[in-house]
């Protein structure tokens, strides 16, 4: 067991082992972040991980919130957001996020 | 304090747990030709007495293959196999897939499979992957070990052939061989 510590901090000692996490894991936390990304409810999308040359691929698959926002910006956004806030809570390396749009959702209260 | 055991014992002793005797297949080949023999001296020992054969002469079943392709061939077919098996036989070294560990006292003997997945284990732990993402096939002199990553997390060849090495270092094996370790291009996600 080795330990890492700053000067002035104490030292949090690192314990080897293995995190595993399951496609699942992966599918549940993305369509959540879609959700967010996307300001859609979570239900309405689907999301699927797969392995793509050593990294993560992510297909979303759902509606899209159009509006005050452009619909391209929004997805594009999406695509970069996803990849780096998917990285930074699971630790994966993201090779690519595909999105596809199946309807997309009028914004409240838009002036028609 | 004992002595150390006499080099030429320690040879013989090695040879023999290494490899495969061949009193295995000698036997069989043996017991084919006995029966085979048993059977011309019967039928030729009830021929000259007069007596009606016990299964048929052994020259009354040459009219039957002669008359039936299908039964040539398949006895050819037959005959072929055998031959070529004995051929195999004699012919590979029959040694056990197994080494020996250098030892001054005792004579230490190892299966290549358990070597394998000692290293396979190691590798494993020494990424933070599974047991399963790690092949490991041990030949002569070299163990090639083959990685399959986890899907998003990169995984180098270097911390991978460090820790094979350094368990077949420990196990002191002769011949001691080299480890190559290759990461899979595509990986698992779990």
């Amino acid at each position: 067991m080795s330990t890492v510590g700053v000067p002035g901090e104490v030292a949090v000692p690192v314990v080897s082992g293995r995190t595993a996490i399951s496609s699942r894991a992966y599918e549940q936390l993305i369509t959540a972040l879609a959700a967010e990304a996307f300001a859609v409810g979570a239900r309405a999308l689907s999301v699927r991980v797969s392995d793509e040359r050593g990294r993560l691929r992510i297909e979303v698959t759902g509606p899209v919130r159009t509006g005050r926002t452009p619909i391209l910006e929004r997805i594009a956004d999406a695509r970069s957001t996803l990849a780096a806030r998917a990285k930074a809570l699971t630790g994966a390396d993201v090779e690519r996020v595909s999105i596809h749009v199946t309807t997309v959702q009028e914004e409240e209260g838009r002036v028609q | 304090m004992s002595d150390t055991t006499p080099d030429r014992y320690r040879g013989r002793a090695r040879r023999r747990l290494r490899y495969r005797s061949r009193s295995v297949a000698a036997s069989i080949a043996l017991i084919v030709t006995a029966l085979a023999a048993a059977y011309v001296g019967v039928e030729a020992a009830l021929a000259l007495l007069g007596q009606p054969p016990l299964v048929s002469a052994p020259f009354g079943l040459l009219p039957l293959v002669q008359q039936i392709p299908a039964v040539a061939i398949a006895v050819a077919a037959v005959l072929a196999m055998l031959g070529l098996i004995c051929i195999i036989a004699a012919i590979t070294p029959g040694r056990f897939r197994r080494r020996v560990i250098e030892d001054d006292r005792a004579l230490v003997v190892i299966d290549d499979d358990v070597v394998a997945s000692g290293v396979s284990r190691a590798v494993s732990g020494a990424l933070g992957i599974g047991r399963t993402q790690v092949r490991t096939s041990l030949g002569r002199r070299r163990a090639d070990v083959r990685v399959t990553p986890t899907t998003g997390f990169a995984a180098s060849a270097e911390p991978a052939r460090e820790a094979g090495g350094r368990l077949l270092a420990d196990l002191r094996l002769s011949p001691a061989p080299t480890v190559r370790a290759d990461i899979e291009r595509t990986g698992v996600i779990a």
